[in-house]
């Protein structure tokens, strides 16, 4: 379904991605894992075609979508679904509003089902009484809901997920990530989640990916990479001062 | 050497920036004729680029009419000619002061206002969003406050031209006893439709260059102004500024082209 081929990218001569190479695998939960500032959002953001990478591709069904737009770039954005760090809900419209939007926008349908689809979605992902309120009026927790509820909507082939429990207390982020889990055996979509919540995000995993100085530096199932004799890996897992990675 | 450099890499910004100026202005139009049409959108944003600026334009239009009549007497008086108090006041509000001003009016309320929503907009990534929907952000949040701003500001000019004529009416007649008769009369013989309409294109044009500016500013905040809220509040300063600037020099150009 995703498939990445040799994705370069930099910002004013410094070099995020360094030529990256890997295959999402379809209808699972993979996780991109990584120190902060390694390059997961901007990877995220190529996947979606958000940003123009310097070279290499971003296939999408086999289709590149670094080299696509307008009508074209929006056929392939139909299939995704994304849950951003903050949220990114549209701040003008309350909780109903804004889940519903994408289907206002994007199709015909009538009033009617319109509603009780975004009332299903909203209960999905448990907010139940909370649709006349506006985001700023709403916790964290519940602004991750809502944002997942509105990716969720369209029924997208691909869900992705960029840093969903950043700024959460431990309780709410072990729910979300139950959330993400029960979401993505729900509707069998193929999951890309971005985290650096190490070990919690690995119970949800199906396959992880870790990116470490804008390369991959292994992948595979969850008991492989915690096996890895890679330094840099068990550094990372083990949350170590000492190791190769160094800290600046 | 260093300095040849710096020079080049400003000159190469100034011009990259002008060029996205345009190329953004050029979407903006094209989205605006692109169906479906969100004609809800634009009302709402009329109610706030025009009716919330009611209040500001007809205080500011009184105040200046009353000025433009007591200052226009002293003037006139020394070459006794009070009797074309009337002309005086009117031609220089539809001609000039009434497009100007309300232009510069509501750039400084809603300019600086539209500028700051687009930029926090796109630093909470609220524009991301909207594209990762298949939506394009300049369709749903630029074009409605173009076509808005192009509705509006018209009309806040016409009503500012009455009502600052009327202050000016007020002034001379009931302070400063010039005759009505006169007063309205002055005014009947010397304005001619050439003056109501020509101000009228001055006023479309300021409505393009201030939405095309604070939109501009805004939606590109993170690229040219700046990171973050610093990044936004650079952005709305500029948007004014520049506004403002520009609302001036193209009246010139405009005036020239209309005498």
């Amino acid at each position: 379904m995703i498939a990445i081929r040799n994705l370069k990218k930099s910002f004013q001569r410094q070099e995020v991605l360094k030529g990256l190479n890997f295959e999402v695998p379809e209808g699972k939960i993979t996780g991109i894992v990584g120190r902060s500032g390694c390059g997961k959002t901007v990877l995220l953001k190529h996947i979606i075609g958000l940003m123009k990478p310097d070279s290499g591709e971003c296939l999408i069904a086999g289709e590149d979508i670094t080299r696509v737009n307008g009508n074209r770039l929006n056929e392939i954005r139909k299939k995704f679904g994304m849950l951003f760090q903050t949220a990114a809900l549209l701040d003008s419209m309350n909780v109903f509003e804004n889940v519903a939007f994408p289907l206002r926008e994007k199709t015909r349908l009538p009033d009617a089902e319109i509603r009780e689809r975004t009332l299903t979605e909203l209960k999905n992902v448990g907010i139940v009484g909370m649709e006349e309120k506006y985001p700023s009026q709403l916790s964290g927790g519940m602004r991750k809901r809502v944002g997942l509820a509105r990716a969720l909507i369209m029924n997208p082939e691909i869900v992705l997920f960029d840093e969903p429990t950043t700024g959460l207390d431990p309780i709410m982020k072990k729910a979300i990530h139950q959330l993400i889990f029960e979401t993505q055996r729900r509707v069998g979509c193929t999951a890309v989640v971005v985290s650096h919540d190490i070990p919690e995000v690995f119970e949800i995993l199906d396959y992880i990916i870790m990116l470490h100085d804008g390369n991959v530096v292994e992948k595979g199932e969850p008991e492989q990479l915690q096996k890895s004799d890679n330094p840099i890996v068990q550094q990372f897992i083990k949350g170590e001062l000492e190791g190769p990675i160094r800290i600046t | 050497m260093t300095w040849i450099e710096n020079l080049g890499k400003t000159v190469l910004r100034f011009l990259e920036k002008l060029g996205t100026r345009f190329v953004f202005l050029f979407q903006v139009a094209g989205w605006i004729f692109t169906p479906p049409f969100r004609p809800y959108e634009v009302l709402k944003q009329i109610h706030f680029i025009g009716v919330r600026s009611l209040f500001v334009i007809v205080l500011t239009a009184a105040f200046t009419g009353m000025v433009l009549g007591v200052q226009g007497f002293y003037t006139l008086k020394k070459f006794g000619s009070e009797g074309l108090l009337g002309a005086a006041v009117a031609l220089s509000i539809l001609r000039e002061l009434g497009p100007v001003l309300a232009a510069l009016m509501v750039t400084g309320r809603a300019g600086s206002a539209i500028a700051a929503e687009i930029g926090i907009m796109r630093i909470s990534e609220q524009l991301d969003a909207l594209e990762t929907m298949a939506l394009h952000p300049i369709k749903y949040v630029v074009a409605p406050k173009v076509v808005a701003a192009i509705i509006s500001i018209p009309l806040l000019t016409a009503i500012f031209d009455v009502v600052g004529i009327a202050g000016g009416y007020v002034a001379g007649v009931s302070m400063l006893d010039v005759s009505p008769a006169g007063f309205v009369g002055s005014m009947h013989t010397s304005v001619q439709w050439k003056d109501v309409y020509s101000g009228f294109i001055k006023s479309f044009f300021f409505a393009l260059l201030i939405s095309w500016i604070c939109c501009f500013e805004g939606y590109f905040s993170d690229a040219y102004s700046g990171y973050g809220a610093e990044g936004v509040s650079h952005a709305t300063t500029t948007a004014v500024v520049l506004a403002s600037v520009n609302i001036l020099v193209w009246d010139y150009f405009v005036t020239s082209v209309l005498v």
